[in-house]
């Protein structure tokens, strides 16, 4: 059993060794560096923003470009089904989701390669970086998801109860993330192969993801193996709280189980590669 | 790396034990390379072959078995040449690194300054990127918003501070920097080189601070090129070599020890010959130069205020020769700095072997490389020219100097006498 310091500072009684930390230090040592998690989202935020011309509306703008795109063709050229929803209904409740999930990766998977010099010059939890890179897209999402909710109404689609599932979804889709982002980050840095493979990866994942079609589509044995896929399960579940008929329950539970996994492994193979993140970067 | 709470003597701040660093010196492998290599070494595992073969040839050890304590309170400096591996010791006490074997233990509060200004957004106002760097540098927000006021008036950009530092002169920008820098509370703080920044009044403001720490009562580990600061900073000094601690003791005795052996690398202070290969002709030659402090020998450090003498062994074959040698003295920028010979009427001399010295006080010269070029005139010719037969490397003194450390402009370094009057004027 791990004890850890009395005080609250992790600058405190340091202890160094060449052994690797376990995952309950890894969350331990991110909760004492919290204050820099947040003034890093609030930088990335910050910075993102500050130069744009129209600022801020670029987190509708994106997903309101996409939204007209997917339903021009998937919805009313190839008219593919969605399960008794408007098509842009069933498109934008995934697709806020889907764009916090794909963007926290693909921002976490470059952060510490673009904040090489914090990296080398100066010590604090690493995970910090990838994770600050995850929460400000959690910033955007928020933005999105009202946009989302407008787009809902606008169609006269009924808000209900069930669409309190959003909270438990975003935090498996946040896990999610993490997983692939930390896992991508500590790669990234001594394989800058990651930079080039990550669009791809997001690409091949977003069709993997029921975003624009429906899991009905598939055969009834397939669904099972989709949700090995917890992006699936989530955007399920955000279907299923606008009123289409299918039990999401277990694909949600799926993508809880598999999150928390990949969240895991995530973690252990960041803290295999830190130790050489300085002297690669 | 994990948080430890054992208790430990009170006066010991920082426990090195028996650390190891491990570097290898292979080019980085791409991502296809390191497939392959993974896919020979299941190979090989499942075949049973070559499994003692060990892939250790582009191996090396950036730190070698190093261990020391510090004790709370005590400011030690480190030096050592370039690779020594003082910078790894920086890193792997500031946990940039991980050590590769061996455990360090700090008791109190750790500060590590490797570069100021660390995560500095240009896009940024002068004071988010306070909150964001004093954040990075582990200061809690608290403790930046109530030493905020305290930071912008060390840094005199008060009337900038809500700009972009973007927008910042180079000058203002490293002010700000080390005002945050300059005010992280710890017990124990490890410093690089960043004072080897900026204009010689912001030196001054950096070391003012470190000498104000340093008296607090905190423990400091500085790393420095700068041996006139760690003369002056520090009471104990590591001198690391090769990745090993080849020194550890009071500042004088150490840094005497390790010029003896750098000064040699970067002077050539002894010349000998032997009969046949010695410049010269069959009437007149060389025989050794030696350049070494006075009370020393050739290889000895030399330095701006003590003083020195230059030697010429040669032998003459001719009786009754009229000669004359001659140094003529440049430093690095290849300026004359003098042409000296003896003041003597020249006696002439019989045939034998001669030793003529010349003897420069201290005091005279300015630091940095002298070079000695020697002039042969015989019978009123110039026989022979000998550019930059030998050289040494002065060093800067701490004397007069106050507790600034910036470069001393000039070719000459003299303490001429000098009086202050008060004069008795309405």
């Amino acid at each position: 059993m791990i004890q850890f310091a009395q005080q609250h500072h992790s600058r405190l009684n340091v202890f160094i060794s060449a052994q690797r930390k376990s995952i309950a230090e890894t969350l331990y040592e991110i909760y004492l560096w919290r204050e820099l998690v947040q003034f890093l989202v609030w930088r990335d935020l910050k910075v993102r923003y500050s130069q744009t011309y129209v600022g801020l509306a670029w987190i509708v703008i994106q997903p309101l470009v996409s939204l007209i795109l997917f339903s021009g063709i998937f919805g009313k050229f190839m008219k593919i089904p969605s399960d008794g929803l408007p098509y842009p209904v069933f498109v934008v409740s995934g697709l806020v989701l889907w764009n916090f999930f794909a963007n926290g990766m693909t921002n976490a998977a470059s952060s510490l390669v673009n904040n090489a010099n914090l990296v080398t010059k100066s010590y604090f939890a690493r995970l910090a970086i990838p994770i600050a890179a995850i929460l400000s897209s959690l910033v955007d999402f928020l933005i999105a998801l009202v946009f989302a909710v407008i787009v809902v109404r606008y169609f006269q689609t009924p808000l209900s109860p069930k669409m309190l599932i959003v909270i438990p979804l975003v935090g498996v889709t946040f896990l999610a993330a993490c997983g692939a982002g930390f896992l991508l980050a500590a790669v990234n840095v001594i394989y800058r192969d990651v930079k080039h493979i990550v669009p791809f990866l997001a690409q091949a994942w977003f069709f993997a993801s029921p975003v624009i079609y429906s899991t009905n589509l598939l055969p009834p044995g397939y669904r099972m193996v989709m949700a090995l896929n917890p992006m699936a399960g989530v955007i399920e579940g955000m279907h299923w709280s606008l009123g289409t008929t299918n039990d999401p329950w277990p694909m949600i539970g799926i993508a809880a189980l598999v999150s928390v996994a990949l969240f895991a492994i995530g973690i252990l193979v960041f803290n295999r590669l830190e130790g050489r993140f300085a002297d690669v970067v | 790396m994990s948080y430890d709470h054992t208790t430990f003597e009170p006066e010991v701040a920082v426990t090195v034990n028996d650390v190891w660093k491990r570097y290898s010196r292979q080019k980085r492998m791409t991502l296809s390379e390191t497939i392959t290599e993974y896919g020979r070494a299941i190979g090989k595992r499942i075949t049973g072959k070559g499994r003692s073969e060990q892939r250790d040839d582009g191996v090396f050890w950036a730190l070698k078995d190093v261990s020391f304590t510090i004790n709370r309170g005590e400011i030690v400096g480190v030096v050592g040449n370039n690779g020594a591996g003082k910078s790894t010791l920086l890193k792997i006490l500031s946990r940039i690194t991980p050590p590769s074997q061996g455990t360090v233990r700090f008791s109190g509060r750790v500060g590590s300054l490797l570069e100021v200004g660390a995560g500095f957004h240009p896009d940024l106002s002068g004071r988010e990127n306070i909150f964001l760097n004093g954040a990075i540098l582990g200061m809690s927000k608290r403790e930046i918003v109530g030493r905020m006021d305290e930071i912008i008036d060390f840094s005199g950009v008060e009337a900038f501070i809500d700009m972009p530092v973007k927008h910042y002169s180079s000058g203002m920008y490293m002010r700000l920097a080390f005002a945050v820098a300059a005010h992280l509370e710890s017990e124990i703080l490890l410093v690089d080189e960043v004072l080897a920044v900026g204009d010689a009044n912001f030196q001054r403001k950096c070391l003012d601070r470190m000498s104000n720490v340093a008296k607090s009562g905190r423990t400091i580990l500085m790393v420095s090129h700068n041996l006139t600061a760690v003369q002056s900073l520090c009471q104990r000094t590591l001198w690391f070599e090769g990745g090993q601690l080849r020194g550890d003791g009071r500042t004088a005795d150490v840094l005497n020890e390790y010029l003896k052996l750098s000064s040699g690398i970067d002077g050539i202070p002894l010349k000998t010959w032997d009969r046949s290969n010695a410049p010269g002709d069959d009437k007149f030659w060389l025989e050794r130069v030696a350049i070494y402090p006075a009370g020393g020998q050739p290889g000895d450090p030399l330095d701006i205020g003590s003083p020195f003498q230059v030697e010429v062994d040669y032998a003459n074959e001719i009786e009754d020769a009229d000669i004359n040698v001659t140094w003529t003295v440049h430093n690095a920028e290849g300026i004359l700095l003098c042409d000296i010979g003896t003041w003597d009427s020249r006696p002439t001399r019989a045939r034998g072997h001669y030793r003529e010295t010349c003897f420069f006080p201290a005091d005279l010269l300015n630091e940095g490389p002298v070079y000695f070029s020697l002039q042969v005139i015989r019978e009123h010719e110039l026989a022979y020219e000998m550019p930059r037969l030998i050289s040494c490397e002065l060093l800067d003194s701490v004397n007069g100097r106050h507790g600034w450390f910036g470069h001393w402009p000039g070719v000459f370094r003299p303490r001429f006498p000098w009086t202050i009057a008060k004069l008795d004027k309405p």
